[in-house]
């Protein structure tokens, strides 16, 4: 059990340590959380973390932060538990070692872990431990392990693991004391001994250290903050999605590799994740224009006879607009498709069941189910072999938009914003340009997503020029160009 | 203060099946006096939760069922104002006599202030919280705020100084502290996102739909006359229906219905036939009624394939 300071400081650290990692904890619930640990009395660290887990996660959407931050936190930035299970696991494998099965004890103790009730017989081996003891050329870890501190030896080498010119040293200062005659013959399989146990458990601690992934290493060292909670004007929140790297942003989605794509999808999903509040609740709506509520004030001045009369207003609802996605998936516009949709499935239950998604090569089919799918990767799957549409076919525009407006009509209304992703290519098709004009004249506002280069648009099979005098044409080429159309999303989806 | 192993056996004993989850949580609200925001989805056992605590600390259940447009008096407390209007034309004569030789307004204002309770205890309405932060008894309280997403944001203002301080105040009145601060439940179907102040007072809990295993321990608590194999299979193939995606998910009360309805109708060694006769409990529409059919022929197979 922690004792009580101990865990205050623990617990602030992890406190500060999940706000890095896009939890926001205010002080009053780490202090709920001392007060639950102090109550419960955890005796276990999986314990601890369902402990505190109802005092600091206050969404469903947070558990697997929370989950994350304290497996990282309290496995491996707190130097004191990896320690002590490097030292406990190094301990059972050279026991092992000796008998041939791990975690089997022998009788007999073995000569290093003999306690002080032996140090007279062991009075000249002392010497040598001494001698290393002052070597000032040896690290700090090493003479604390032989000092017999394995655990503030294992947290030291937790923070400075052991280096080569660190063994090197060893070595020389083992030589230096034997030519000294301070080790002697007999003493040398001991000090061998001792040496193998201090490589085993820097070992173990290196491997403790090694299993915190690269990635999470680099996001703890940039302190990368999520736009969690708050109410922030769209445009100050969603800058974040700014935090994006140069090169990543002018990356060409076309053109995009497996390993960048997979980097691309996981920048939507976090975009996702910072907008997703923002959709559920709308910026400013204390500063929402206030209507009077002809039903509250006859109910409320009802009570009193109309004497006083009461005026009550409330402010208009906030109203999400209907999203229909209609997304290409031959071809390389698929990798697009994947990014546009990673994005929306992160949002999908912010949209309250508002959103229609569909994809098509020149049949089309509706995909929205796969979203309530558990993972994106399970998702995405589905909508790229499951879908009833000719995968391998060539894209028909004309063809598709037939079906949608035969078979999903009812899709389109006055409060719906449509986006077509593709790259208007039609194979020489009929483009059937008046069913966009029609579909366009239903809806709000209609887009039409290209990740083809600007110059090639008028080129061949487009049919750009068609659609174009229906939709607005988004320039998608580029990932920032997607990027910087997701910003303007919420705005245009909250009425 | 019951720690959570206690609420783990004395929840079991009014035959609710908890996870270490939901005592723990029980046990922090007990021991920080906070409120429990219990989220998930619906049928659920969210409600049931509420009803089930209140039963281990025997104490009354005061139910606020939340809707949109509900507020502070229909939700705290409320003057009975009719009665005020009756009570003051009926005591006119009496209030008329108390004025007399009054020399000022003020002064008449003041002796009405004084001895006129139109505004105390008699003409007030408890509504559910008020009751709940100061019942009338004083016996212990357990208030549900039931479905509070369906509600607006100025209701969950309204709730905000109940469950920080636990105080509830009426202008006319005055402030109302809970000597004795209930056990609070609020629950949420998600339908919307409540705000960030309200969820900083609560204690958070998700519960989600039971697995298998906990499922047939819910449906062998609350039937009695089920066997464990009778509600494994039951489980099983309710596991195998909500896997196949339907439009109304069952809840665990449905699950319970079903196992009491398939029992009473086939025993424990029901077939498929059965399973189908038994559909109206939980497929709520024509393709949800297809996806129990298969789920309970695809779970007669497995069945089969086990033996």
């Amino acid at each position: 059990m922690l004792k009580s300071n101990t865990l205050v400081q623990s617990l602030a650290g992890f406190a500060e340590y999940a706000r890095k990692k896009g939890l926001v904890l205010s002080p009053a619930e780490v202090a709920d959380g001392a007060g639950a640990v102090s109550a419960l009395a955890p005796l276990s660290l999986p314990e601890m973390k369902e402990v505190l887990e109802p005092c600091l996660v206050k969404c469903v959407a947070d558990r697997d932060v929370y989950e994350r931050a304290f497996d990282e936190y309290f496995r491996i930035a707190r130097e004191e538990v990896p320690a002590i299970i490097a030292v406990a696991r190094s301990e059972n494998n050279l026991r092992g070692r000796r008998t041939g099965r791990k975690g089997v004890l022998t009788k007999e103790r073995p000569e290093a872990e003999k306690g002080p009730e032996n140090a007279a017989e062991s009075g000249p081996k002392e010497g040598w431990r001494a001698a290393f003891g002052k070597d000032p050329s040896l690290s700090e870890p090493f003479k604390l392990f032989l000092s017999g501190e394995k655990y503030a030896a294992a947290a030291r080498l937790a923070k400075n693991p052991l280096t080569d010119s660190e063994k090197r040293e060893i070595v020389v200062a083992v030589s230096r004391l034997a030519a000294q005659g301070i080790i002697s013959k007999a003493d040398l399989p001991e000090v061998a001994a001792e040496i193998e146990r201090y490589a085993a458990l820097a070992s173990e601690v290196e491997k403790m250290r090694s299993s915190f992934s690269k990635e999470d290493r680099q996001s703890v060292r940039k302190g990368v903050h999520t736009a969690h909670g708050g109410a922030h004007a769209w445009s100050s929140a969603a800058d974040w999605l700014f935090d994006i790297s140069p090169e990543v942003l002018a990356q060409q989605l076309e053109k995009v590799d497996k390993n960048r794509l997979a980097l691309l999808i996981k920048e939507a999903e976090r975009a996702a994740a910072a907008l997703k509040p923002l959709i559920a609740k709308a910026p400013g709506s204390l500063g929402r224009k206030k209507a009077l509520d002809y039903r509250k004030t006859l109910r409320a001045s009802l009570s009193t006879f109309g004497e006083p009369f009461r005026l009550c207003c409330t402010a208009k609802r906030r109203r999400l607009r209907r999203v229909v996605t209609v997304c290409d998936v031959s071809g390389s516009v698929k990798n697009v498709t994947g990014i546009l949709l990673a994005f929306l499935y992160g949002l999908h239950q912010a949209f309250e069941g508002r959103v229609r998604h569909f994809v098509f090569v020149s049949e089309i089919d509706e995909v929205t189910p796969y979203f309530s799918l558990d993972s994106y990767e399970e998702c995405f799957d589905k909508v790229t072999r499951a879908a009833a549409v000719d995968y391998r076919g060539y894209s028909n525009y004309g063809k598709m938009l037939e079906l949608l407006w035969d078979r999903h009509r009812s899709a389109f209304d006055h409060e719906t914003l449509v986006i077509f992703l593709g790259d208007a290519r039609t194979n020489r098709y009929d483009p059937k340009g008046w069913i966009v004009k029609e579909i366009s004249s239903l809806v709000r506002k209609a887009f039409f997503l290209n990740p083809e280069d600007p110059s090639e648009w008028y080129s061949g099979d487009s049919a750009v020029a068609t659609y174009e005098k229906a939709v607005e044409f988004v320039n998608v080429s580029r990932f920032g160009g997607l990027v910087e159309f997701l910003r303007k999303l919420p705005g245009l989806v909250v009425a | 203060m019951f720690k959570p192993t206690q609420w783990q056996e004395k929840l079991r004993s009014v035959s609710y099946v908890p996870t270490k989850q939901i005592c723990a949580v029980l046990s922090l609200a007990q021991a920080l006096e906070k409120p429990v925001l219990v989220e998930g989805p619906p049928g659920a056992g969210k409600t049931y939760l509420a009803k089930a605590a209140a039963s281990v600390l025997n104490a009354k259940l005061v139910r606020l069922q939340c809707y949109e447009g509900i507020d502070v008096s229909r939700a705290i407390y409320e003057y009975n104002y009719g009665k005020q209007l009756l009570y003051l034309n009926a005591l006119r004569d009496r209030v008329s006599a108390m004025l007399n030789g009054t020399k000022s307004m003020a002064e008449s204002v003041d002796i009405l202030d004084r001895e006129a309770p139109f505004w105390g205890e008699s003409f007030l309405v408890r509504r559910p919280v008020l009751e709940a932060i100061s019942p009338a008894d004083e016996k212990p309280r357990v208030l549900l705020v039931d479905e509070v997403d369906r509600s607006d944001r100025e209701f969950e203002a309204l709730l905000l100084e109940v469950l920080s301080d636990w105080t509830v105040s009426i202008p006319e009145y005055g402030t109302v502290t809970a000597k004795k601060k209930p056990l609070v439940f609020l629950t949420s179907n998600r339908t919307r996102d409540l705000s960030d102040a309200l969820r900083r007072r609560c204690l958070y809990l998700w519960l989600d739909l039971p697995d298998r295993k906990r499922e047939a321990e819910i449906i062998m608590a609350q039937v009695p006359e089920a066997s464990p194999k009778f509600a494994g299979r039951v489980a099983d193939f309710l596991a195998e229906y909500r896997n196949m995606s339907p439009r109304h998910v069952p809840s665990v009360s449905e699950a319970v219905e079903l196992a009491v309805a398939l029992l009473a109708t086939a025993g424990e060694n029901f077939t498929v036939e059965d399973v189908e006769a038994a559909l109206s409990v939980f497929a709520k529409n024509k393709d949800d009624a297809k996806i129990g059919r298969r789920a309970a022929e695809k779970t007669a197979v497995t069945l089969v394939a086990e033996k």
